[in-house]
């Protein structure tokens, strides 16, 4: 295989490069315990295919040129004897094969150009190492946190340096957005802090609403009851009634606006990623879009997602009238990414993800006996950790536990609690030697104390 | 305001009142005297945004003002026009839906009457034309007008409700409410209620009204505008329509769907069964490029205009209209941005203001406008500065039109040597040059005029281009040269005498009332004339003759002749012998009236050549057109995409340091910043460029584990590096063995570090929708760009 070539992007291969592979080579011979040397990606398949369709057309191509050497010979009448032609054609035949050789040689390089190259991807088969993470070593949420911000600063001189370039363009903004256009930061990096700056600076005399979008307690209706909120604390004897489904809310609030003399100033919507998980829905958009047409409503917004454009089709996209601005920051997406739990969950059993905070989060969400429930878990946890080494309760035990407290009454309503325990990996359970189902928290027994110790105080 | 009031994130969306206001919402005592100013914008805004001072921050302010203030005039005059050309380029659909309406029903109706309005593709503009409709309609005052979305519909009892609420609400001023409460329950079956979705309280409701008004059922019914037929769900639409016409003498009613697609597929949709219910006409709105034809004629091209578009940035705005959007409102959008960008970012737009010497024309509709302008027009003197007229004199045109100057016969240097020194003597120049490019632009109006009149008198339809692309044309300036022009005059050689009459006419037309192009109306004048001598000349001589089919056909010159016996034979003798035969055979009048034509067709070719020069030949076009793209491909047609992986793949691009720039001396860098010799500025980048850049290797799974591993690799070397440097500085004092646990623990810290990194890294490329947990092979994730999840 020649030497990779890469294509548009930057985009390079679809199986492990030799130095990649290099790379991990070089990584195990610094830890030499590591027994299990990944295997070397084969290339099979695909090449093979490649190779006999060429084979077919090349063959093909062959047996015309030699008719045609043929009948070039038979016109012109040459005396040769039939086996000199025979040596001649297996001559040239030879000749052929070595062009096919080179020929497959060239169109079996796995990076063709463009659309090859996607298709190339799309087929093959990637083959990875068996490595898990279970040789990553363990890392707990808050060590996690903590190490993050000991760390030193990436390019801090280069970045304030485009920040402050950024910050030379916000009488551009101020300025587009008040002649009735919205702002839409793109671009790598956290945009937040940018806009808050911009917001504190130019738009300080208006009221602001600011929307996390990536938070994922965000709501349509939320959002939409603290704008109509306003606006009925703006004028009491009005006696103004929003309604409760977002939509009628929505319209009214668009109807008020669009009075002739509506009693309030114009209303600036920061929706930090409005491309966010809670945001994305459709319906989000629509009434977003609608709000955002309205001339007394200015929208400052930021994306991140790379496919986030395809929110909006064109009727939307035209409401929404955004100017776009590349605010690339290189500011770590902190705050952004910290409500994410999936990555962090595969990234090791141990280094749970929103960990504590995900699981309060959850639990501040859920119905007091299902709190209860696993306030029960907890306590036999922290009961079972300080008696023996064996972690975890077993199921009978807990069900036991939360019938005795009139926590469940049945044990199909405790399975339904205890999966949604399990949808959110606030439990883990496993089998032990005896074939007894094992229920544990995926937590530090610090982290345990803490929590119990908040949830009693609730109670 | 606090930094933390910004920053809270335990709250998913909250507000923030500005400093000193019990209230955000507080109604604006000063809204009255604002109310007298304009723009009426300001009220609401205040001044929210200003401009930088430009010239290297030397503009003063006042300049910077005037540039604002000319802005809001100049958009301000536009966007008026704009909306008044938006809410009346329907007005004859409009008249004509009137009509129906008012008409449509009859006592004795035979079947659901309905006006089907095909409204085109672009759906953004649908809002607007339905609001258009209805508040049409219910100035009519033929009863109440509903107005219905697929969002308000999304099943049949919703649909209903809507109807029966919106229709008793719309009088609900007139009625009494305790004359409701009856109908409520159904009328005369009293005490069984009906559900709020039942048509028969409409019914009854409708009853009781014709009652009291003494009406009759055609001139008071209920209007239904369907504002997206097909989005309706299912098949709800059947069913109101089969619904209405069961309910037909008690509820008389009319329905208006709007159609996006087009009336075969609608109809392909509907039951027949249903269509054999209805009563349909069609309305046809104006096309989109109708309407946009409206605009760039009223708007940019219009005398009034201040900023005009250049060749580049129309073409831009143009295309995009026409390839993408379909949308008037985004070509107005770009519009208006061009005027901001041209405002905000070119100090020398204050020379916008300059009076031009035509001052005759009324530029403005109101006389309070005009004279805001004519104060505008008297200090635009005022705030020219040194700087100002340094930035002329850089410009290309400006040193094009001095170096012209030179070359001209009678020049005087010292006049040139003034213009190039004296500001004074350069700003009494620059109301003629800003009368010149008024000037062409007039020139260019008529001229497009006089072309349209040429296309619409041809036959042949191949030639024919819209407004719009002939204007694009001129900009670009290639009509002259071009093989359109070339063509056009060709047929316009074979015109008959009575087309002639009626293109020349049609020039005069278009082109008089400006004294522009006085010397070319003249001769047409002379040209028509001489036209209608000779006809009345010829019709004389053929009074006699005995062709009288030739006449009504009016003459034909030569070169109708040479075409017409072409398909005889094609030799080149034959061919010549044919013409002078066909030349020795034409009556006296067709040869006069060749040489008409040729006068014509020369006087054409002149006048169009004159005028039809591009505007970049103009002294100081760049300060009255505005032709750069950038921004608004920026603005408009940002590439996302493409920004987060050049800032992913090649972070040096934004950050511009030293450290991840690529080896200056290789140009094949993506090859080798994988090599471990040449590995350039991999180390040092971001850690999700890293990431990201690894990532590009791979297929599409992604082992974690490896993916660590990698990443860590890079990082070790990248400590490796600091490490040899900081050594370097430092030297070797410190006691071994306390150096070596102190650098194990060092070691710890550190890969504790770079797992963290990794993981954030990871987070972002997650939130960024790189990459996503897989459950097809444990501790992998798949690789969603650039390759298949």
């Amino acid at each position: 295989m020649g030497t990779p070539k890469k294509a548009l992007f930057g985009f390079q291969s679809k199986k492990s490069t030799p130095s990649f592979q290099r790379r991990l080579d070089l990584a195990r011979k610094e830890e030499p315990e590591d027994d299990d040397p990944p295997k070397t990606p084969t290339k099979k398949g695909r090449k093979g295919e490649v190779q006999g369709i060429d084979v077919v057309n090349a063959d093909r191509s062959h047996s015309r040129r030699r008719t045609r050497r043929v009948i070039q010979k038979t016109l012109e009448g040459e005396s040769s004897s039939d086996e000199d032609e025979e040596s001649d054609l297996e001559q040239e035949e030879q000749e052929d094969d070595d062009a096919i050789v080179e020929h497959t040689n060239i169109k079996s390089a796995p990076h063709g150009s463009g659309y090859e190259s996607y298709f190339s991807t799309l087929q093959s088969k990637t083959t990875t190492s068996n490595n898990t993470l279970s040789q990553m070593p363990q890392m707990e949420h808050a060590t996690y946190l903590k190490t993050l911000a000991s760390l030193p600063v990436d390019h801090p001189d280069e970045r304030a340096n485009l920040l402050s370039l950024h910050k030379e363009l916000f009488a551009q903004w101020a300025f587009e957005l008040s002649v009735g256009f919205n702002l839409l930061l793109y671009g790598y990096g956290s945009k937040r802090n940018l806009l808050t700056e911009f917001v504190r600076e130019h738009c300080s005399e208006r009221p602001v609403l600011v929307v996390n979008g990536f938070s994922p307690s965000l709501t349509l209706r939320g959002m939409l009851e603290s704008i109509a909120g306003a606006l009925e604390a703006s004028a009491p004897d009005a006696k103004l009634h929003f309604g409760n489904q977002p939509a009628d809310i929505l319209t009214n609030i668009v109807s008020f606006l669009s009075s002739p003399d509506p009693p309030l100033d114009d209303l600036v919507l920061l929706i930090h990623n409005i491309d966010g998980e809670t945001l994305r829905p459709d319906k989000v958009q629509t009434a977003i879009s609608l709000l955002a047409e309205h001339p007394r409503i200015h929208l400052i917004a930021s994306i991140d997602h790379v496919n986030a454009p395809l929110l909006w089709d064109a009727a939307k996209s035209e409401k929404l009238r955004f100017i776009w601005h590349d605010a690339t920051t290189f500011e770590p997406l902190k705050v952004e990414t910290s409500f994410d739990a999936n990555v962090l969950g595969v990234a090791g059993s141990g280094a749970r993800a929103g960990g504590l905070r995900g699981i309060k989060y959850v639990l501040s969400s859920l119905t007091s006996n299902a709190r209860g429930i696993y306030l029960q878990l907890l306590l036999a946890q922290l009961a079972s950790d300080s008696e023996s080494d064996t972690d975890g309760i077993p199921y009978r035990t807990l069900y036991d536990n939360c019938v005795t407290e009139f926590l469940v009454s049945n044990e199909l309503t405790f399975r339904t609690q205890l999966r949604e325990f399990y949808d959110h990996n606030m439990v883990v359970s496993r089998k032990d030697q005896g074939g007894l189902e094992v229920l544990s928290v995926p937590l530090a027994k610090g982290e345990i104390e803490t929590l119990v110790v908040e949830m009693q105080e609730e109670e | 305001m606090a930094q933390d009031e910004f920053d809270s994130i335990t709250q998913s969306c909250f507000l923030i009142m500005p400093p000193g206001r019990e209230s955000i919402w507080h109604r604006d005592e000063n809204s009255e005297t604002y109310r007298e100013g304009r723009p009426p914008k300001r009220r609401r805004l205040g001044h929210a945004y200003t401009f930088k001072p430009l010239l290297n921050g030397k503009e003063n302010k006042e300049a910077v003002r005037f540039r604002q203030t000319l802005y809001e005039w100049t958009w301000g005059e536009q966007k008026r026009k704009i909306e008044h050309i938006l809410s009346s380029v329907n007005e004859r659909m409009l008249v004509e839906l009137g009509d129906f309406v008012r008409h449509a029903y009859t006592e004795e109706p035979a079947g659901v009457p309905v006006g089907l309005v095909l409204a085109g593709p672009n759906i953004s503009s649908h809002s607007r034309l339905f609001n258009q409709i209805t508040s049409a309609t219910r100035a009519l005052n033929c009863g109440p007008v509903i107005l219905l979305t697929s969002r308000d519909a999304p099943n049949l009892r919703a649909c209903l409700k809507k109807i029966i609420e919106g229709a008793m609400d719309a009088v609900m001023g007139e009625t009494e409410e305790d004359e409701l409460a009856p109908l409520r329950s159904g009328g005369e079956k009293k005490g069984i209620k009906l559900a709020n979705y039942d048509l028969k309280i409409l019914a009854a409701w409708m009853k009781h009204k014709l009652g009291a008004m003494s009406a009759s059922a055609a001139s008071f019914k209920i209007t239904i505008a369907v504002q997206d037929t097909e989005t309706l769900p299912g098949n709800l639409l059947p069913q109101l329509l089969n619904l209405l016409h069961n309910y037909l003498p008690q509820i008389p009613v009319v329905v208006l769907l709007g159609i996006a697609t087009s009336l075969q597929h609608f109809q392909e949709t509907l039951p027949s069964a249903t269509t054999r219910l209805l009563l349909a006409q069609k309305f046809d709105v104006r096309r989109g490029e109708d309407c946009l034809e409206v605009i760039v004629r009223e708007v940019l091209l219009a005398p009034s205009n201040k900023v005009r578009l250049g060749a580049r940035l129309y073409e831009f705005l143009w295309d995009k209209w026409r390839m993408h959007t379909q949308s008037i409102e985004s070509f107005v959008d770009g519009l208006q941005f061009a005027y901001m960008c041209h405002f905000y970012a070119n100090p020398l737009s204050v020379l916008v203001a300059a009076p031009d010497t035509m001052r005759d024309r009324q530029t403005w509709d109101t006389e309070e406008n005009q004279e805001g302008w004519g104060a505008l027009e008297s200090c635009w003197e005022a705030v020219l500065q040194k700087e100002h007229f340094q930035a002329i004199r850089t410009l290309p045109s400006f040193r094009h039109f001095v170096s012209k100057q030179l070359e001209m016969p009678d020049c005087r240097a010292g006049r040139v040597r003034a213009l190039l020194e004296n500001d004074l003597t350069l700003s009494s120049l620059i109301s003629e040059f800003a009368a010149e490019n008024v000037k062409h632009a007039a020139q260019l109006e008529m001229t497009l005029n006089v072309l349209d009149a040429l296309q619409s008198s041809l036959v042949s339809t191949a030639v024919k281009k819209g407004r719009l692309e002939v204007y694009l044309m001129a900009l670009q300036g290639d009509i002259v040269d071009g093989r359109w022009l070339k063509e056009m005059l060709m047929l316009m050689k074979k015109m008959n005498s009575g087309s002639l009459k009626q293109f020349l006419a049609k020039c005069v037309e278009g082109t008089t009332g400006s004294d522009v192009n006085a010397t070319f109306v003249g001769l047409l004048d002379e040209l028509v004339q001489i036209l209608e001598a000779e006809a009345v000349k010829i019709a004389v001589a053929e009074e006699s003759s005995d062709e009288e089919g030739e006449k009504d056909r009016g003459l034909v010159s030569e070169y109708t002749l040479q075409e017409a016996k072409e398909g005889d034979r094609a030799t080149h003798v034959s061919k010549k012998i044919r013409i002078a035969s066909s030349k020795a055979s034409m009556r006296n009048g067709e040869v006069a009236y060749t040489k008409v034509v040729e006068k014509v067709h020369a006087l054409l070719k002149e006048y169009l050549e004159a005028s039809l020069k591009s505007y970049t030949e103009l002294t100081l076009h760049e300060v009255f057109y505005y032709n750069v793209t950038k921004p608004h491909q920026d603005a408009f047609s940002a590439q996302h995409r493409a920004a987060i992986q050049t800032a992913l793949t090649q972070p040096h691009h934004y950050l511009a340091c030293s450290c991840c720039a690529p080896p200056q001396n290789t140009t094949r860098r993506d090859e080798e910043i994988f090599d471990d010799d040449a590995d350039g500025g991999l180390t040092t980048q971001p850690d999700t460029a890293i990431l990201h850049q690894l990532y590009m290797e791979c297929g599409s799974l992604i082992n974690v584990y490896d993916w660590f591993t990698a990443f860590g690799s890079i990082a070790e070397r990248r400590h490796k590096e600091d490490e040899d440097d900081g050594d370097e500085g430092r030297g070797v004092s410190e006691d071994g063995q306390a150096r070596s646990r102190h650098k194990e623990d060092e070691e710890e810290e550190r890969k504790q570090g770079d797992q963290a990194r990794f993981l954030r890294g990871m987070a972002e490329m997650q939130f960024m929708g790189f990459i996503k947990p897989t459950k097809r092979k444990t501790d992998h994730v798949s690789r969603l760009v650039w390759g298949s999840g």
